[in-house]
């Protein structure tokens, strides 16, 4: 347990510094459009297709990581009032729906990404198979946090189960 | 029957925690099987959201905040508030709110300003004999102006959501900011009496004209930004790149921007962006099925009948919304409701401008009212003050607020007067 959990400690440093670096290519890119549209007077077409892509990649892996930290937006008040077994078994449902979810959005996002292999994206001329691929690859990052989190609340002591969120 | 599976199954997940994306995305999965479409249109629409060079503004708009609040500008601007404000009766409490003011102005978000301000204010004001109660509810009252003065995360969610001019919601969003300030410094002046703090001297001319100079170049960003982008110069995510760029540079300029610093700027910046793009993908495929199966324009009659008129139809808007802020996180509410409410305010000839600042200013409120309320979060981590006790002083504000909100409401010119000028 102790040796996957680190595993996933690794995953989710990986993560970050994916998202920090896509954000400050982002970012240079993103500089970049500004400054060619006031001196060439016209906007170079790939720097703002790649910020996009890089975007896409960034929320969805970014979206992983907000996962395991607990920071997604939920109502946890109405949770938090019920008797500890009651709690638990509705943190543990919560749980299995998100799980459920991305595991259903992972099988139809593999699916899409394969039918967009042929696809060429207008200005950076690849295939939009790797920029349609951030959702499945994200949603299989967020399925195994959902997976932990399941093991988690299974074993956490009432008192230490996580009801709030922002 | 769709339709009253997709919201049953909404609110249901939604009480029993699960996150609010999830519950959207579920709810949907749901309804599309009922409907008998494939469910690969929910990885569709969830990566097409995503593809979008307007919502760029969010994330640099995040991340410019997150650099100002850590290069040492929240400190500056504090320090001007404070040569202005500061020897007036609840000095430091006017500080902290006219301090949060000028940060909004370059901070999209509550938190951000909070956060920001909360951090600079609470050892000062502790040190003046304030409560550390009356100190937390000032300086998360004082945040909610983050999201009315642009430029405001809610704001860019609201037009991308209808398509509305951002740059008009942004123009729209000052005054009612300008407005919230000053009506909450005037509540201070008297509340504070009763915190019997001493009295500071008026330090002169000479201390505003040098912390003027000292907060210059975090002054004059807002400036630039918003000449910028109504001056057609940049669209509001060209100006969000240029506020990054521009306190990359202001802050290692005060050489107050260390690397460590820049690294959790950006990684902070990752995970609140994600957050609310991901509510904003789950809310597109939600949006996208319920316009489908034509449940707004249903809804949007129903209201429009038992409404009967603007008036009455802003109240209830109001009073739903008041409910849903204290429930909900605020740029969830705003990508989740304006679809249903938007259509029966326009069937109403409410300006859209306007109905997307009363939106916005009803869900800032939000983030300060309990149990959900993330300033209230915030400022409590900040003080060590517990929420509950923040709420037993902090209901003055909340009130002024909905006092401000209802001004807003029913004197459109206060929005609009800017608009009509520039626009």
């Amino acid at each position: 347990m102790q040796a996957i959990r680190k595993l996933l400690d690794i995953s989710e440093q990986t993560l970050a510094v994916v998202c920090i670096l896509s954000f400050v290519a982002m970012f240079i890119l993103g500089i970049a459009t500004v400054v060619f549209r006031f001196i060439i007077q016209s906007s170079l077409a790939f720097p703002d297709e790649l910020i996009r892509y890089l975007f896409v990649w960034l929320i969805f892996l970014g979206s992983a990581i907000a996962f395991r930290r607990n920071m997604h937006a939920a109502i946890g008040v109405l949770v938090s009032y019920l008797p500890a077994t009651f709690k638990r078994a509705s943190l543990i449902f919560a749980t299995l729906i998100s799980a459920f979810f991305f595991l259903v959005i992972m099988i139809y996002g593999i699916d899409l990404t394969l039918r967009v292999r042929p696809q060429i994206s207008p200005a950076l001329e690849v295939s939009m198979a790797w920029v349609y691929g951030a959702v499945p690859v994200g949603m299989a990052f967020l399925l195994v946090y959902a997976i932990e989190l399941l093991v988690i609340q299974s074993r956490a002591p009432a008192d230490e189960l996580l009801t709030e969120g922002h | 029957m769709i339709t009253a599976a997709i919201f049953g199954s909404f609110i249901i997940l939604l009480i029993l925690r699960v996150p609010i994306a999830v519950a959207l995305g579920f709810s949907s999965v749901i309804g599309l099987w009922l409907s008998d479409i494939s469910l690969e249109i929910v990885a569709q629409r969830m990566f097409s959201t995503n593809n979008s060079f307007p919502l760029l503004a969010i994330p640099f708009f995040i991340l410019a905040g997150e650099i100002m609040s850590t290069g040492g500008m929240s400190r500056r601007l504090v320090g001007f508030a404070a040569s202005l404000v500061g020897h007036l009766t609840g000095g430091l409490g006017a500080v902290a709110i006219l301090g949060s003011s000028f940060f909004a102005a370059l901070s999209g978000s509550n938190a951000a300003t909070v956060a920001a301000i909360g951090g600079v204010m609470n050892q000062p004001m502790e040190e003046k004999g304030y409560r550390p109660q009356y100190t937390a509810a000032t300086i998360a009252a004082a945040g909610v102006t983050g999201m009315i003065i642009p430029p405001s995360i809610l704001l860019i969610l609201f037009g991308v959501v209808t398509g509305i001019s951002i740059a008009d919601l942004f123009l729209a969003g000052l005054v009612p900011g300008v407005l919230i300030c000053v009506s909450m410094l005037i509540l201070n002046r008297f509340l504070a009496v009763r915190e019997g703090v001493e009295k500071t001297e008026f330090q002169g001319s000479a201390e505003i004209w040098r912390s003027f100079k000292a907060a210059f170049w975090p002054l004059l960003m807002p400036v630039i930004i918003l000449s910028g982008i109504y001056g057609g110069v940049f669209t509001p995510t060209e100006a969000a790149i240029v506020a990054v760029l521009y306190g990359l540079v202001v802050g290692l300029f005060y050489r107050e921007l260390t690397f460590a610093a820049l690294y959790r700027a950006f990684f902070r910046a990752v995970l609140s962006s994600a957050v609310v793009m991901f509510i904003m993908n789950a809310a597109g495929v939600f949006a996208w099925l319920i316009t489908i199966n034509q449940i707004p324009q249903g809804i949007s009659s129903y209201l429009a009948e038992i409404a009967g008129g603007p008036i009455v139809y802003l109240l209830l808007v109001n009073v739903f919304l008041l409910i849903v802020g204290c429930m909900m996180n605020a740029a969830a509410a705003i990508v989740i409701f304006t679809s249903i409410l938007y259509p029966a305010a326009m069937s109403f000839g409410i300006d859209p401008v306007l109905f997307g600042i009363i939106v916005a200013v009803n869900l800032s409120i939000g983030t300060v009212t309990p149990p959900l309320g993330v300033d209230l979060f915030i400022a409590s981590a900040i003080t060590k003050v517990s929420i509950e006790s923040i709420v037993t002083v902090i209901w003055p504000y909340v009130l002024v607020l909905i006092f401000d909100l209802l001004l807003i409401t029913y004197f459109p010119s206060i929005s609009l007067s800017l608009v009509r000028i520039f626009g």
